[in-house]
């Protein structure tokens, strides 16, 4: 009878490739036969075409990497059944294998993961399909390093990644850096100074779409509101690019995407209970986006909420255009002391589906974020 | 009409009488019956047993297939069903020979439905310790190297 060691090597590639992502680890930790095959760059790309394939068929529902609690997980949210199930996929850990790391914000790019730990050190880019990671020192020219903004892209023609840093909303103090994964070392960037006569605001979160990064700007002098774009290939912020509806600074105005194709904005008027998520037409170039003349939703929130309420800046949300629905992220209505994640599941006719517990919250000030996850090859050494 | 039949023989020397049409589903075979027609062929690699597992899959997949015209999506729904259950009620043993019946008849359907039962069966262990005792399989690393991967940053279960 035969063994499953003794399977010749094209026969247990068959096998391994349909593992799910999580279950790498262990069979890793097997034997040295197929940590070896799974560490291969042809198996791995058959694994993840395979994946896919399988996704697509059974229309599976979408892997969002979230950040808790300060802990960053892999979740599945299923969406086809009456009530939202959230399946928790699986948890980062340390590098040191310690689950010690305290994450207060991700950003993905590319089946990478930038992770900003909670105590600013340093900063870690994470693949998790090798299990790489890649620690990135600062070079601190201010003190104020809590206060950066953060984004992860690549470079369209070497597809070398880079991140950058930046502060641009105080009046004394701006700043744009690049950390380059090629020369490993970060570098001032010069032409973004003089200042522009926009800003993009603390706490807005910007969004990597074909490894460029957009975010909701605003005018510093006017109330005139729009997206930038970050291109990392020339390494310039472009044009103000237009909004599918007319924007306050002070609206909530988040950007998801749908795969890696399609911009998506979530729209909440600051004085209206009314909530809006718009579509994009395929992005080809960072600095020219158009959208659908129609919304893909507006929903009244009325019943959802606290009179107060609204979602904060940069609220983490994804679409499912099969299902119909926009899942949106927030801490629940208690807003002295919210205790619970919340995901409310808004349909697209404008139902609210479900606002489905996530996990409870021990830090009330740490706002969830979630980005759509895709596995890739990205080596990082 | 009656249909064509064709013999396998076992390693065992034990004889199948199978119509064509279900032998055919094996790439090898249908060359064969084209190189040699009205010969026995030797699977000597095959045990009965095996073979007719082989056999009996092979026959509920090509009734499937010409029973409806252009099979409906419940009839391939069905199928998947059936086969779910087929490669279940086999044991860890006979699916890795099934499996590699599969391949070496160069059935393609039968090797998807038999690798994914492998692969479930390995993802649904909670650990190595428990593959390697699901299937056998002796531990080739040192301590350090089982540290070195558990130290990655992966993703855990």
């Amino acid at each position: 009878m035969k063994k499953m060691s003794d399977l010749p090597k094209d026969i247990a590639e068959e096998v391994l490739c349909r593992i799910p992502v999580t279950s790498l680890r262990p069979v890793r930790s097997t034997c040295k036969k197929w940590n070896t095959l799974s560490r291969c760059g042809v198996f791995a790309k058959k694994h993840l075409a395979h994946l896919a394939k399988v996704a697509e068929e059974a229309k599976e529902d979408r892997l969002v990497v979230m950040m808790m609690d300060y802990r960053v997980f892999l979740m599945r949210f299923n969406l086809s059944n009456k009530s939202c199930v959230v399946e928790r996929e699986a948890k980062l850990i340390g590098p040191d294998g310690s689950d010690q790391i305290d994450v207060c914000e991700i950003f993905h790019c590319d089946g990478l993961l930038l992770c900003i730990p909670k105590d600013h050190s340093r900063l870690v880019v994470w693949n998790p399909y090798w299990g790489q990671t890649r620690w990135i020192e600062h070079t601190h020219d201010c003190h104020i390093v809590d206060s950066y903004t953060y984004a992860l892209g690549y470079d369209s023609n070497t597809k070398s990644h880079k991140v950058l840093r930046f502060i641009d909303f105080l009046s004394n103090f701006v700043e744009f850096k690049i950390y380059d994964f090629s020369s490993d070392s970060w570098r001032i960037i010069l032409d973004l100074h003089p200042r522009n006569s926009w800003m993009i605001r603390y706490g807005e979160r910007g969004l990597s779409l074909k490894g460029n990064t957009y975010w909701f700007a605003s005018e510093r002098q006017s109330t005139d509101c729009f997206l930038v774009c970050f291109d990392f290939t020339r390494e310039t912020l472009g044009p103000p690019l237009p909004l599918p509806f007319e924007a306050y600074f002070q609206d909530t105005v988040s950007l998801s995407s749908v795969r890696e194709d399609e911009l998506v904005v979530l729209f909440q008027p600051w004085d209206i209970l009314k909530l809006e998520i718009w579509i994009s037409n395929k992005i080809d170039e960072p600095n020219v986006v158009s959208w659908n003349h129609k919304f893909f939703l507006s929903a009244n929130i009325k019943q959802l909420i606290h009179p107060q309420w609204q979602f904060p800046a940069s609220a983490s949300f994804f679409i499912d255009e099969e299902k119909k629905v926009a899942v949106v992220f927030d801490k629940d209505t208690d807003i002295s002391n919210p205790t619970r994640e919340v995901a409310y599941i808004i349909g697209v006719d404008g139902s609210l589906k479900e606002a489905a517990d996530v996990r409870e919250c021990a830090d009330s000030f740490c706002d969830a974020f979630i980005c759509s996850y895709v596995p890739s090859l990205v080596q990082l050494n | 009409m009656s249909k064509k039949m064709i013999v396998l023989k076992s390693s065992e020397g034990v004889s199948f009488v199978v119509e064509e049409a279900v032998a055919r589903q094996s790439k090898i075979i249908s060359f064969l019956v084209e190189e040699f027609p009205d010969r026995e062929l030797p699977l000597t690699n095959m045990t009965s047993e095996i073979l007719r597992k082989t056999i009996e899959y092979c026959k509920k997949h090509v009734v499937e297939d010409d029973g409806g015209g252009d099979s409906s999506s419940s009839s391939s729904g069905d199928l998947k069903e059936w086969d779910v259950k087929f490669v279940a009620e086999i044991d860890q043993p006979r699916l890795m020979d099934l499996l590699m019946a599969a391949n070496y008849l160069d059935i393609p359907s039968l090797l998807d439905v038999t690798c994914q039962k492998v692969a479930d069966t390995i993802a649904a262990c909670n650990d190595e310790k428990e593959i390697r005792a699901t299937f056998n399989i002796e531990n080739d690393f040192t301590e350090e190297e089982v540290e070195a991967i558990r130290m990655e940053n992966q993703y855990p279960i």
